[in-house]
Order: structure tokens, then sequence, then C-alpha cells
């Protein structure tokens, strides 16, 4: 319609100087001014409209979350039409976006509600909000401006552990143990009469005294269970066909585990090699053996927006790692496939004083041969196939 | 949650009754500028009631438009149309018949004998209403109709065909607005010609700014129904507040541009060449003031020092002021006359100069093709110079409004005895020493047009002055690292250090005087 316009005027002002009427130059000024008012209007408008996008940030497995996006207009010029478009990932929300056209009037506001259903563990970015706007008349172009994304964290599933028997030998924890060589002094069992061997150190004084005969204490053994879990995500190291369920499950006994060893008040960290949309070239951050539920929530984080890729071999992750991990530490290697050279770096990490345990997932090539060459040096190995399989440890 | 409706809807009763009321407000405006020519060629022509008539026309055109679409026709279309316009026709002949009173003379066969002009002509005027009625109610009809159970794709071939529609709605409008201004304009230089001044004032243009009015608004009307096809087609909802405030919004953008266009100057008494003459004449008749001031002021002082022996004489007389010679007779306009004038070139240049700035944006194949033209390269420099010599007038304006707000800032009080330290550098630390050569530069280079800017870094001046002074590199970058070595560091700043600082101060201050 421009141009049409565009002409109109100027025909109008050619007869304007030609018949010198005042009510054609009126007429002109009119036009104009209608013109100039819809292009002005259309482009302030649309700069003083803010919006917030408010939700929870975290969400756990098949949780639902609300959206509230709420749009303000900080003028008193009011916006005629306004169309949003919302980008939405499909994976919680079909259709993939979400659309409305909305009138707000001065210094108003407009609030918009969906809910995304978190059926998938992953990052997920939320927007960005699109928004386009332009005049009553058709006068002038469609103004089109797009604002920030937010991100959404979906959890992997936890399953409850009850049964979980991981090997330690840190000594002098808060796990009870039945290895009498790790014997807390703090956790006292009861006393008994004293035997030819027994160390002076043990002899309680004050029932020694109370009875007339020597008394020993009796300690009982604990452990402390410095856990570090090393995940392989490289997808060259999984079955091709089961590659997703196994890496998935793979995640899931990650989570799993870190929620169970946190929940016991003890330390657990996370290697991991894959793609981390927020690590420095995609690349995740590796997180040191720590207690709390804050450190449970970065490992949730990690494992939450990892995503299988091709990396450089676990074991290559592994030699790098292990020889910075204190002694005792029991080191769980989540993976779907062992070759000689990750066998290597068990060896040496037994060598270093850690405590290895193997957890394969998926289908996985010589599954009977690592769990004999395992078994045949003493490391615990699991296999688990499916989900179902994890029932083992919910005791 | 904002209310919302699942799916555009057909237009409601009132919706169509602001259609139909704003078509045969078109049309009517249209006859209102028909009649006022032919009672301009037939004076006694009673036609005051014609644009009522056609109004109604148009309105039962438009609404039987509608119901030959949507209705259930106990007929085919044209048997209905035939016997609508048979009614009409009817109805004018009775109408007429009525208002001229009884006529024994004439026959009463009225398809016998010589023909009816008055009723030719009103039938002609009310069939042009009616079709052209017709033909603005279908096209409003094609851009209503989606039905929401139509096939996206279908959907989408309706909706790229109804921005056609609305196109060519919009030209066909136009059009017959700029015929009508054509019309009406022409009347009206032919009235003022002929000295029918009076005549003239009674056929005003209204009509011509309310067509034009009416027309933007069914523009406005047909946008809102083209963005809900396409809408639709995306399965956007829509607010429910959204149709309902859009011709609210309309009509006051209308009324605010009506606003405007009634405070701007449309009457001017002189030509713009005319007015920009009288400008040129105003500024050299200042230009003589100044010098008449200045010779008078002359004159007199010299007769101080000079008296003349002479006094008996009679004196010549002194030279007059010039006079502005705006409105020296009746024929040329007076004060009043030309600013008027002038204020209205001014509007008119700044309407003038937006809408081609505006045309020229939307066109840049059209910016490209004027580069091209011979001159034009020149042009485009001078302009791009008058701009950044304004935009440095500018910036001087700014720089001396902040210089003189700085000057009346109170300054800041400092103790005598720090003042007095600082007049002897040689009294003061070798650290202090070589920060007060430092802030001597700052201070000479800002004497001199090399100003330090409050945001930039000692490394980022020392650039500044290196490209200004480039034979002074070599002891700006010097005089700079010892600066931030005295200024930031801990360690002791060594007494020949600052022997080397005042041989680059000493070649600096030279290398600034020159």
């Amino acid at each position: 319609m421009g141009d049409t316009f565009f002409l109109l005027l100027i025909l109008l002002t050619v007869l304007a100087i030609f018949l010198r009427e005042d009510t054609i130059l009126t007429l002109v000024y009119f036009l104009v001014g209608t013109y100039a008012l819809s292009h002005w209007w259309s482009r302030r408008a649309l700069k003083t409209v803010e919006y917030n996008r408010s939700f929870q940030r975290r969400a756990f497995l098949y949780e639902k979350v609300p959206v509230q996006l709420e749009l303000v207009n900080r003028h008193w010029l009011p916006v005629p039409w306004l169309q949003l478009t919302e980008k939405l990932p499909l994976e919680l929300i079909v259709p993939s976006t979400y659309r409305s056209v909305t009138t707000i009037g001065p210094y108003g506001r407009r609030q918009f509600d969906y809910t995304l259903h978190a059926d998938r563990r992953g990052y997920y970015t939320i927007g960005p909000l699109h928004l386009r706007s332009g005049d009553l008349i058709g006068l002038n172009e469609e103004i089109n401006t797009e604002g920030a994304a937010d991100h959404l964290i979906v959890y992997p599933k936890i399953i409850p552990f009850a049964n979980v028997k991981l090997p330690s030998r840190s000594p002098i924890g808060t796990l009870r143990h039945t290895q009498p060589l790790f014997e807390d002094p703090s956790r006292v069992r009861g006393k008994r009469d004293y035997v030819a061997g027994d160390s002076l150190r043990r002899v309680d004084w004050k029932a020694t005294a109370t009875l007339g005969r020597l008394q020993v204490k009796q300690f009982e053994p604990s452990i402390a269970l410095e856990t570090a879990i090393f995940l392989n995500l490289n997808a060259d190291e999984y079955e091709q066909r089961t590659r997703l369920d196994a890496t998935e499950l793979a995640i899931v006994v990650a989570a799993s585990l870190a929620n169970w060893i946190i929940g016991k008040r003890q330390s657990a960290g996370l290697s991991v090699n894959g793609a981390d949309p927020i690590g420095a070239g995609e690349k995740p951050q590796a997180l040191p053996p720590r207690k709390g539920r804050a450190h449970l929530t970065r490992i949730l984080d990690v494992l939450a927006r990892i995503r299988s890729i091709s990396t450089p071999p676990f074991a290559q992750m592994l030699q790098h790692a292990v020889p910075h991990l204190p002694w005792g530490t029991t080191v769980i290697l989540i993976t779907g496939a062992v070759d000689d050279i990750v066998f290597d770096e068990i060896f040496r990490a037994r060598r270093a004083g850690l405590n290895v345990v193997l957890i394969l997932c998926g289908a996985v090539k010589n599954s009977v041969e690592i769990q004999q060459r395992a078994k045949h040096f003493g490391i615990p190995v699991q296999h688990f196939m499916r989900e179902r399989d994890l029932d083992l440890w919910r005791g | 949650m904002t209310a919302i409706e699942s799916r555009p809807r057909r237009d409601s009763a009132l919706t169509t009754l602001t259609n139909y009321l704003i078509v045969s407000g078109l049309l009517t405006c249209v006859v209102i500028g028909v009649v006022q020519l032919g009672r301009q060629l037939s004076p006694t022509w009673n036609a005051g009631y014609i644009p009522f008539l056609c109004f109604f026309i148009a309105l039962e055109s438009a609404y039987l438009t509608r119901y030959v679409r949507y209705g259930k026709l106990p007929v085919p279309w044209y048997t209905l149309r035939a016997a609508e316009a048979l009614v009409l026709f009817l109805l004018l002949r009775s109408l007429l018949g009525v208002l001229r009173g009884p006529q024994p003379t004439e026959v009463s066969n009225p398809f016998y004998g010589h023909p009816d002009g008055e009723l030719l002509v009103l039938v002609i005027i009310a069939a042009l209403t009616w079709v052209g009625s017709w033909r603005l109610a279908a096209e409003l009809l094609n851009l209503e109709t989606l039905d929401p159970m139509l096939d996206r794709e279908i959907v989408r071939e309706v909706a790229q065909v109804q921005v056609e529609i609305r196109r060519e709605l919009i030209m066909f409008t136009l059009l017959g607005g700029v015929a009508l201004t054509f019309l009406a304009g022409l009347l009206r230089l032919h009235l003022r010609t002929n000295s029918q001044s009076g005549e003239a004032a009674l056929h005003g243009l209204e009509h011509v700014v309310a067509y034009f009015f009416l027309a933007l608004v069914l523009f406005s009307r047909t946008r809102l129904n083209l963005l809900r096809s396409g809408w639709l087609w995306e399965n956007v909802p829509m607010g429910r507040s959204v149709g309902g405030r859009w011709i609210t919004y309309t009509l006051l953008m209308l009324a605010a541009a009506v606003g405007v266009a009634v405070v701007l100057p449309t009457r001017y008494s002189l030509g713009l060449l005319s007015t920009l003459g009288y400008i040129l004449q105003l500024g050299i008749i200042v230009i003589e003031f100044i010098f008449f001031v200045l010779a008078t002021l002359l004159y007199v002082l010299l007769s101080l020092f000079a008296p003349n022996p002479q006094l008996d004489r009679p004196q010549p007389p002194l030279a007059q002021p010039p006079q502005l010679s705006l409105a020296p007779n009746g024929t040329q306009p007076g004060i009043s006359e030309f600013v008027q004038s002038l204020i209205f070139w001014i509007v008119f240049l700044i309407i003038v100069g937006y809408v081609v700035a505006q045309y020229l944006r939307r066109h840049p194949e059209v910016v490209a093709w004027l580069k091209q033209l011979p001159g034009m390269s020149l042009v485009v420099r001078g302009w791009r110079k008058l701009r950044e010599w304004f935009s440095g007038l500018g910036q001087q304006i700014e720089d001396l409004r902040e210089a003189r707000r700085r000057a009346r800032r109170p300054t800041p009080v400092r103790s005598t005895s720090a003042s007095r330290r600082w007049l002897n550098p040689r009294k003061l630390s070798p650290r202090q020493q070589v920060q007060f050569y430092y802030l001597a530069m700052l201070r000479r280079g800002g004497e001199h047009g090399h100003a330090r800017q409050p945001t930039q870094t000692p490394y980022e001046y020392a650039r500044t002055l290196e490209r200004q002074v480039p034979e002074i590199d070599q002891d700006v970058d010097g005089i700079t690292e010892e600066f931030i070595e005295a200024r930031y560091s801990r360690h002791d700043i060594p007494p020949e250090q600052v022997g080397l600082v005042r041989r680059y101060w000493e070649r600096i201050k030279r290398a600034l005087r020159r």
C-alpha cells in the first residue's frame, strides 16, 4: 500500500500547487500526518514493550513446569496489535511454538500461561520470544523484534537405591563396615575383658576401676566412601543399535548412584566425556568428590545437560583423571565397552590404592569375557541391560 | 490468562453495519462532488436530496450483496438483483414525481415523448452508486470470508488472494478520491476565476476530506481482516480485545492527524522564490544597518577628536538608516503576510522533505540509481561535509557548555601548603616529580588543543598525542611509562629517573610550543 499512498500524495501535492487550494493542502497534511503518526506509533510502541518469563529453572523428570509470560507496555502509547511467538522445545510441548495475538493499553500488561511437560532429560532453550507488530492501516512495514532465551534443566531419572554395596578403603567414616581393619574409635560397640595382645590404648580405665578387672573397648568398624564416578558417553564405545538407550541408562545409573552416595552423607564426584552445551568448547567440567545437596545439584545439572557424542577414548579420560584421586577412593566406571587399555587403567588404579567398580550399560560386546576377566582380578562388575535391572539395587 | 477466541469468526452485525456505513459514506461523498458539478452546469437543478438518497441506495445495495452471498435465495441471484434495480427505478421515478408536484401539462407515459433529463441524470447517479456499493461490498465480503473449517492450504491460498483484493480495493478507492479531488478543485478554481467567491465558499471541499477519512478507516478494517486470515492460517489465537480496540485506535489516530492538518498553515501570499528573495533582502538590510551603526559611531568619535572649525556652516545630513522595504506600497505584502508565507513554506518544505526521505528509505534502489547520476557524488560529498561540520559544531558547542559548567563549579579548596609544595618541583619526592611533569604535559596539551578526554587512559591519550604531534612520539611514550610506574608501583623511584622524565618534558614542551 505504501507506494500507492506515495503516488496519491504526489498527485495531491501537484493538484494543491496548481489549483492553490487550501483544502487540498489540508488534505495533503492530513494524509502525511496519518502516515507519519502511523510510522512513529508502530515503531515507538514495540520499543517500549518489555517481557518477563517466569518459571522454575530446574525440573525433575515427569514434572509439569508452568510458564508465565508477561508483557508490559512501559509507555502511554498503546500497542494496537502484537503477535508473539515463543519457540519451545518439541520434547516438552506440542506444538513447539506458543503463539498469540494481543493488544496492550497504556502502561498495560498481559500475561500468557502455558505448561511444559518435562518428559525427557535435557537442557532446553525456552524462547526466544519473537514479537511482531505494525501500524493499523498498513502504510508501513511490520516491525519484528526478538528477545533473549531462557533455559530449563530437566534432571535425569533418579532411582532410589537402598542396597548398593561399594568397596572402600578409606577408614573412619560414617558408613558401617564389616572389615575390622577400619575400626572407628569414635564408635564404641561394647567392652570385653582384656586378653593378651590388646593395645593398652583400648583399655577403658573407668570400667576397669568399676569392675575390678581390665576392660577394653570394642570399636565398630566404619569407612568413608569417597567416590568418583567416571561416566563414558563416547558414542563410539556403545553398540550402535542400542546407543541411545544405553547412554541414557548410563546417565540414570550415574545420577542414581550420586544421589545415593550423597544421601549417605559421603563425597561423590563426576567425570564425564560427551558434550555439555554450556561447557567451554562443549567440554564438560569434571566435578571433584564433595558432599552436600548443593554438590548433588551440580552433578545432576551436568548429567541433565550432557549429550553423547564421539569423543576421545574413555581410557584417555581415565589416564588424565585417575592419578589425581586420593588413596582409598572408590572409582565407579560406567561404560558400554571395556578394552585392554581400560583394563590397564583399572589395574593401575588398583595399584594406586583405589577401589574400582565396573558397571556396564546396554548391550556390551564380549560382556561375559569382560565379567570373567574382572572377577578374575577381583574387580566388582555389574551389567545393566535395561532400567528394570536396576531393581537389584533398590533393596 | 488473556481471554482468547479460538478462530476468527464471520464479521458481527455491528462490524458489518460499520463497514457498510463507511462504504455508503464514501459513495455519498462522491455523489456530493457530482451534484456540485451538476448544479454549476444547471443552477436550477434541485439536487439537495440526491446525496441522502444515494446513501440509502448504497446501504441497501451492500446489504443485498451480503444477502446474496450468505442467504438462502428463493430465486437466482441475477433475478433478485434485477428486481431490486426495477424497484429502485420505480422508487426514483415516484420520488421525482412527488418532488415536482402535479404537472398537468406533462404526458402521463414517461416512456413516450422526449426523454426526462433530470430523471436520466438521477438514474445514472443512483445506478453508479448502486454498482459501486455492490462492488465494494463484494470485495469486503471476499476479505472477511474465511471458513475456519477449511483446509490450511486452502486458507493460505485464500489469504494470498485477499492481499490482491485489498490492493485492488485500495487502488479503486484512492483513484476515486483523486478524481473527486480534481473535480472539486477544478470547480472551485472555475468559481474563483469567475469572481464567484461567495459561490466558491459555498462549495467547500469537506466532502473530499471526509472521503479520505472514511477510506483510511476502511483500509484499517481490511488490514485487520487480512491479519486475521494470516493468523487463522498460522493457528494463532487472537485476543478478544484486539478487534474492539482496533477501530478505537484507528479513529484516535486519524483524529490526531486531522488536528495536525487543521493547525498547519495552508494560506500564503508569496511564492517560494519571492519568499526567498525577501529573506535575502532582509539579510542585506541587517548587514547595512550594522554598517550604519558602526559608521555613525566612528563619525561621532572622530568628531570628538577633530572638531570642525566651520561649525557655523550648515552640517551635511547624516546617512539615514536603511528601511525595510517590504511594504513600501500597496502592491507588496506586509510583514505579517511575509511571516505567514515564510511559515507556510517552511512547513511545506519539511513535509515534502519528509515524504521524499520516507520514499527513498523504502526504495534503496532509487537511492542507488540517484548516486550514479553525474555530479551526484559531489552533492553527496558536500552533504556529508555539511553534516560533519554541523555535528562538529554541535560538539564544539557542547564542549564550550561543558567548559562553562566546569568554570561555574566551585574550585576544590587546596591547602596553601599543598599548593606551595607543588610550585617547586625540586622540593617534591621523585615519585611526585614524575607525576608533576606528566600532569604538566596534560595541562600544556589541553592548552594547545590536545586535551585528554575524561574517558582516556594514559596509554590512549599517549596514542592520541602521538598522532597529533608525531615528532615527540618517543618522549610521550617514555613519560607515560614513567608516570604509570610512579603512579601505580610500590617500589621507590630513583632520582635519575626524574631527570629522564624532565628531559622528556622539555622536548614535549618545545614541540607543543611550535
